[in-house]
């Protein structure tokens, strides 16, 4: 679904990373993890096709793509009820009452209804997520981003979060990438996780395989020992 | 060498903006209106309120120069006439609108910017152009050409309104005095300065709010130098546009 | 409207406060120093730029005026006259507004909105004598140097296109000068750009310092300010031109008088 070729990109004349490749096949879910700064936030924007990448081609099986991003970015002049009615205005041209039982259908799968006419700022960190993930999913695509879905999060929130991204993907039976730094919401959302650290994509396999993982690089990070073969990048 | 890089993306923005003219899908309606109300009506009361007293006091140096210079202020209603056609009634509303209507678009533009808004219409599938620079583009030409009208009208009756009271001229005979001096070059210079910096204030906000980097710094940096570089480009065009219109007046 | 009052008033009371610290802390002159050079060489650029333009705009439409009653001749008299009296610190203190003003809104404001304000406080240190004193008397000082290249650049700029556009020479540029301007009038000026650069000083860390939430807030501070500045500045300039014209009478009496 998501087809990844030798992908590079550089700012100010240094490379983040260069020949990255990666495949994810129609409904299944990666994850992504690694150390902050190594470029899992730019591998995400080149595939939704926000930032043009240097080098190497991407691939997307499908024009209906969403995105939930690391700050949300909620349109902060539309009510909670409009950040929805919008996408679907734009995309699938739906308006008036079909368009607003729609929108009241998918806040209550997230649990915001009772929310409609208030605004982005005046609720809560893990309310603006779940609108955010919300309003991704209801142009309902086929490929779905999440740009790190549970950062800032206290834990039951991020659990309940991730709990919701499954299930919301088998609903719809989507394809997911995650980018994520938190291990515990790694093994609950991804059926393969990949590590990208200096460059350098590893694969990892699925959440059991990386519990137990011999990798020198993977257990670094999992377990965040100071010794091993991850060094510069680390910010 | 940034600024001449900033300026380039003005000029390209600015053409970009303008190709949005033929696009059918670029006329949103309700996002037009929206901007109309919030750079134009809603300046109503500041520029009236800051115009009228600029009318008083610049009616009231000229005649205290021109009593000093020829011992006569029977010039007065020409004199202030054709100075607030020309220049008073029109520059102080555009420098205002800079510091109203710029300094929110930059910093309205440059948080959807640091918090991926612009990114997330991208998604959507809309032209961030589109959506938000031709609106307030097109809210700024309407509203540039009529504030500014509506800025010399101000400006004028309360000129009148001194010539009137302080020096004794009836109201008839100061609109005639008025009258003998202002021509329609006058009036088509105002409208094509009106025009100008109201079209250029959207343009150069919105190009520093799309190139904002960085949080809450960011979002202030832009709007400071927005704030400027429209300052000095109305100052310069103002300059230009004036110069070319000696050889009509 | 009570908006309107209540701004005016807690901007007031707020420049009351920090003379206060000032003076309770008996004053540190070596910041305010350093925000004098900043906020001077910063703006220098743009004050050069503008007062030359605006020198030359004046200039331009003068002459296509008193063309008509074939008085060039008091050309350079007018234009100098107008550009001390009136233009020239009113361009310069919106300069700084939007320069300097809106700079120290965004800066505050920013060092407000991620704590840095709070973070001085627990250190025990006074924010407003550590932040604000330095760049509110900065900018007060700066606006009366700034004024003065400003009016410099912009009589010369407007000697240049006299003698290019309107065909009058230097001289016969300065000889009506003297006719209009004196000593008074330029200390007259001064004290403007004083009253406006203490407006744009206080607005701008005003709005700053109590600006709340985020990349929007420093938004909303630093347009705030701006427009405050702006509007506060042309009530001053309403106040304060009758105010020195009616003291430029009144000395110009007690002298004797130019003719």
């Amino acid at each position: 679904m998501i087809s990844v070729k030798n992908v590079g990109k550089s700012f100010h004349g240094r490379w983040i990373f260069r020949n990255l490749s990666l495949e994810v096949g129609r409904g299944h879910s990666v994850v992504l993890i690694g150390p902050s700064g190594g470029g899992k936030s730019t591998l995400l924007k080149i595939i939704a096709g926000l930032i043009v990448p240097d080098e190497g081609r991407v691939q997307i099986l499908s024009k209906n793509v969403g995105m939930l991003f690391q700050k949300n970015a909620l349109f902060d002049s539309l009510t909670v009820e409009e950040n929805l009615l919008f996408p679907l205005k734009e995309i699938k041209k739906l308006i008036g009452t079909k368009a607003q039982e729609k929108a009241a259908r998918f806040l209550k799968q997230v649990g915001l209804n009772g929310c409609e006419k208030q605004f982005p700022d005046e609720i809560s960190g893990g309310m603006q997520k779940r609108l955010g993930i919300a309003r991704a999913l209801i142009v309902e695509p086929e490929v779905i981003l999440y740009d790190e879905p549970t950062a800032g999060l206290d834990p039951i929130t991020s659990k309940t979060i991730a709990e919701l991204i499954r299930t919301l993907m088998v609903e719809s039976q989507s394809t997911l990438l995650t980018v994520t730094n938190d291990m515990q919401r790694a093994y609950q959302i991804g059926d393969e996780i990949y590590l990208l650290a200096q460059g350098q994509m590893t694969p990892g396999g699925n959440p059991d395989q990386v519990q137990a993982t011999k990798l020198p690089e993977l257990r670094q990070f999992i377990y965040g020992l100071k010794s091993g073969p991850l060094t510069g990048g680390l910010v | 060498m940034t600024e001449v890089r900033m300026w380039l993306s003005i000029v390209r923005l600015f053409f970009q903006t303008i190709f949005n003219f033929f696009q059918p899908s670029a006329w949103r309606r309700a996002e037009i209106i929206h901007a109309i109300v919030q750079s134009g009506i809603k300046s109503i009361p500041i520029v009236c309120l800051s115009t009228a007293f600029a009318g008083v006091v610049v009616t009231q140096q000229i005649a205290w120069h021109m009593d000093l210079s020829l011992h006569d202020v029977s010039m007065i209603p020409g004199f202030t006439g054709q100075f607030i056609f020309r220049e008073l009634g029109i520059a102080i509303p555009a420098l205002l609108l800079v510091s109203k209507v710029g300094a929110s678009i930059t910093a309205e533009v440059g948080t959807m910017k640091v918090t991926e808004q612009i990114d997330a219409l991208k998604l959507l599938r809309i032209d961030p152009i589109e959506y938000l620079v031709f609106p307030r583009f097109i809210a700024g030409i309407v509203s540039g050409a009529c504030l500014t009208l509506l800025a010399v009208a101000v400006t004028l009756s309360c000129s009148a309104l001194v010539g009137i009271l302080g020096y004794n001229f009836g109201a008839l005979e100061f609109l005639n005095g008025m009258k003998h001096f202002i021509g329609v070059a006058d009036v088509v210079c105002a409208l094509v300065k009106g025009v100008t910096f109201g079209s250029l204030i959207p343009i150069v906000s919105c190009a520093y709010g799309f190139h904002c980097k960085g949080g809450a710094q960011g979002v202030g940096t832009a709007t400071t130098q927005a704030v400027v570089s429209a300052t000095v480009a109305i100052i310069i065009l103002d300059f230009l546009i004036t110069y070319f219109f000696t050889w009509f007046l | 409207m009570i908006q309107f009052f209540q701004d005016l008033g807690a901007t007031s009371l707020f420049f009351v406060r920090v003379v206060r610290t000032f003076f309770a802390t008996q004053g540190n002159f070596q910041p305010i120093l350093g925000q004098v050079a900043f906020v001077s060489l910063r703006s220098l650029s743009t004050v050069l730029f503008a007062g030359l333009f605006v020198g030359a705009i004046l200039v331009l439409q003068l002459d296509l005026i008193l063309a008509k009653y074939d008085a060039e001749l008091f050309l350079g008299g007018l234009n100098t006259s107008t550009v001390i009296r009136e233009v020239g610190p009113l361009i310069i203190s919106f300069l700084l507004a939007g320069k300097i003003g809106a700079f120290t809104a965004a800066e505050l404001g920013t060092m407000r909105v991620t704590e840095q304000i709070d973070a001085i406080e627990c250190l025990g240190t006074n924010p407003i004598q550590y932040l604000v004193v330095p760049r509110l008397f900065g900018i007060m000082i700066s606006s009366l140097i700034l004024l003065f290249i400003g009016l410099l650049v912009s009589i010369g700029g407007a000697m240049a296109v006299a003698w290019f556009a309107c065909g009058i020479t230097i001289p016969e540029f300065t000889s009506s000068i003297p006719k209009f301007v004196s000593i008074g009038t330029f200390v007259a000026a001064l004290f403007k750009a004083l009253v406006y650069g203490t407006i744009v000083a206080t607005v701008s860390c005003h709005r700053g310092f109590i600006a709340t939430g985020g990349a929007r807030g420093v938004g909303h501070a630093v347009t705030q300010a701006s427009i405050f500045t702006n509007l506060y500045i042309l009530f001053a300039n309403f106040g304060l031109s009758h105010m020195l014209t009616l003291i430029d009478t009144l000395t110009e009496g007690l002298m004797g008088g130019s003719p």
